[in-house]
């Protein structure tokens, strides 16, 4: 469906995407994270054929965007917040576009309806917020109903609703079996929103699974408070846990909370408080592009 | 193509660039053709050469085009609506071969207004002083070789602001090259000054140059074909952003 294989983009010495390999499924929500700067936005470039890889491919439906046939039937995209001409109407735009790609004007008051614009349609898009610029771009994505999403920090410059209309919308179009790839710098946008992530860094591929995977990957372990904790720690560590102390309560890696609850009891130690850290994928995230976890 | 050119029509239709760019022409026109009539004497104003040379001053609609040209391209650099442009049409050079079309045809639309609007002053100023405005056929010659030579020059704008794609300098570097450069090679060789491409292209206008019209065609189209394949290939190699 997407596939970017062996991407590599320099600009002049920076390396900005290296080496970067990865598949999006189709029919599935996929967020493109890594922190700013990570090469999401100049691999969602190259994927759509704006700019030239350095070496690799990256295609969509199998082909280079520049030889699809119909672009904005097959792949619709967002890309910066500001690319309109400030003195033309936010409807004109989407006609424009519309005429250019061989689609009904119908279908351009059909999206400003579905992004909610229809009102601020007919003014010039130099006054529109940013909210309004999201819009009005995935308006544009959205013209050729097309089958592949690729959206590039599209929750960027929304207010907390507008950001739950986008998740709203997101999952919209990924349970209608659109494959969407969207990219985000904010996780906590995103973590209820996709199915699955790619996280890159440094141009580099950090991981791509399920979301729940990688909470899972990242999950902190059991915290564990006890007057007896000098006895758990030996019954733990005997067990194969790793324990280490940690303000006065005993951090349990290895085990499941239930585990260390049942061992306690078994051996009658008190527990005044036992708890199993989850995870955000925000933590995950941070710690999965640390310098530590590349290295 | 159809639907392209639509579709760069319809932009051109949907700012006001265009629109103030024919304002600007036919104020700069109105008053220099009412300055000539105002202080022109009732000998002159019976002269068929005296009338026909009022018309040179519609000449300027060939650097309005010209202007027209070079905007509609930088400006998709400019505001970056080359983004949404080049994802909607991935060839590229069919948007700038789209795009020659819809600026060759707006500059045509600007010469015939800047003549309707000279011939328009010149007939009812000329009328209410009792004499009649006389256009020869030569005239209407000249008229049309200047509709030519404006749907050129703004084909000539849509080339050299693919290769520059700055807007400013776009702009800046055209002007610069044809009243400093272009001069100051017609000083040191005629021969070859006669030949670049403000001269070429100027004597498809009422004022003329040194060659006649249709060889002024021919270099003019080739300086077109020349620069226009040079944007083609430039803006297919570079990255947007």
């Amino acid at each position: 469906m997407i596939e970017v294989d062996g991407l590599s983009k320099r600009y002049g010495r920076t390396v900005a995407v290296d080496g970067l390999s990865f598949r999006v499924e189709p029919g599935t929500v996929t967020g493109f994270l890594g922190p700013n700067g990570a090469g999401k936005t100049t691999t969602l470039r190259v994927l759509l054929g704006l700019a030239r890889p350095s070496a690799g491919t990256a295609t969509i439906l199998g082909r280079s965007y520049r030889e699809l046939d119909e672009p904005a039937r097959r792949v619709g995209a967002v890309l910066e917040t500001s690319a309109f001409h400030p003195g033309r109407s936010g409807r004109n735009h989407l006609r424009v576009l519309a005429t250019a790609s061989g689609l009904p004007v119908s279908r351009v008051d059909e999206v400003l309806e579905l992004v909610e614009l229809t009102g601020p349609a007919r003014r010039r898009t130099g006054g529109y917020s940013l909210g309004m610029r999201q819009r009005l771009a995935l308006a544009a994505a959205l013209l050729g109903d097309p089958e592949v999403l690729v959206l590039d920090e599209p929750a960027n410059g929304l207010d907390p609703q507008g950001i739950r209309w986008l998740r709203d919308l997101l999952r919209g179009l990924g349970s209608e079996g659109r494959t969407v790839l969207v990219s985000s710098h904010v996780l906590a946008e995103m973590q209820q929103t996709v199915d699955a992530v790619v996280i890159i860094h440094q141009g580099r591929f950090v991981t791509q699974s399920s979301v729940a995977e990688v909470e899972a990957r990242a999950a902190g372990g059991v915290l564990v408070r006890s007057p007896g904790a000098e006895r758990l720690r030996v019954l733990l560590v005997a067990e194969g846990a790793q324990v280490t102390e940690l303000d006065g309560r005993l951090q349990v890696v290895g085990m499941t909370a239930e585990r260390v609850g049942e061992l306690a009891a078994a051996h009658g130690i008190a527990l005044h408080e036992l708890h199993a850290e989850s995870a955000t994928l925000e933590e995950a995230f941070l710690q999965l592009t640390s310098a530590e976890a590349l290295s | 193509m159809t639907r392209l050119l639509a579709a760069e029509l319809l932009k051109l239709r949907t700012t006001r660039t265009a629109l103030g760019l024919l304002i600007a022409l036919l104020g700069i026109v109105a008053l220099i053709v009412i300055a000539s009539l105002a202080t022109a004497d009732a000998f002159e104003l019976e002269l068929e050469q005296w009338q026909e040379d009022l018309f040179t001053v519609a000449s300027l609609a060939a650097l309005f085009a010209l202007l027209f040209g070079i905007l509609a391209i930088t400006g998709e650099f400019r505001h970056r609506t080359a983004t949404p442009t080049f994802l909607a049409t991935p060839e590229r050079e069919r948007v700038l071969v789209a795009k020659t079309l819809a600026s060759a045809l707006t500059g045509v639309a600007l010469g015939v207004m800047a003549l309707a609007l000279t011939a328009a002053l010149a007939l009812v100023w000329v009328s209410a002083r009792g004499a009649s405005l006389d256009l020869g056929g030569a005239f209407f010659t000249d008229a049309l070789w200047l509709l030519v030579g404006c749907a050129l020059y703004a084909a000539l704008g849509v080339a050299v602001g693919a290769i520059v794609q700055s807007q400013v300098g776009a702009i800046v570097g055209t002007l610069v090259w044809f009243l400093v450069v272009e001069s100051l090679i017609a000083v040191i060789s005629d021969r070859v000054g006669r030949y670049l491409p403000g001269q070429t292209l100027s004597a498809l206008t009422f004022q003329g140059g040194d060659i006649s019209r249709t060889r002024g065609l021919v270099v003019g189209l080739v300086y077109v074909a020349l620069l226009g394949a040079l944007g083609v290939v430039l803006t297919r190699r570079r990255d947007v952003s």
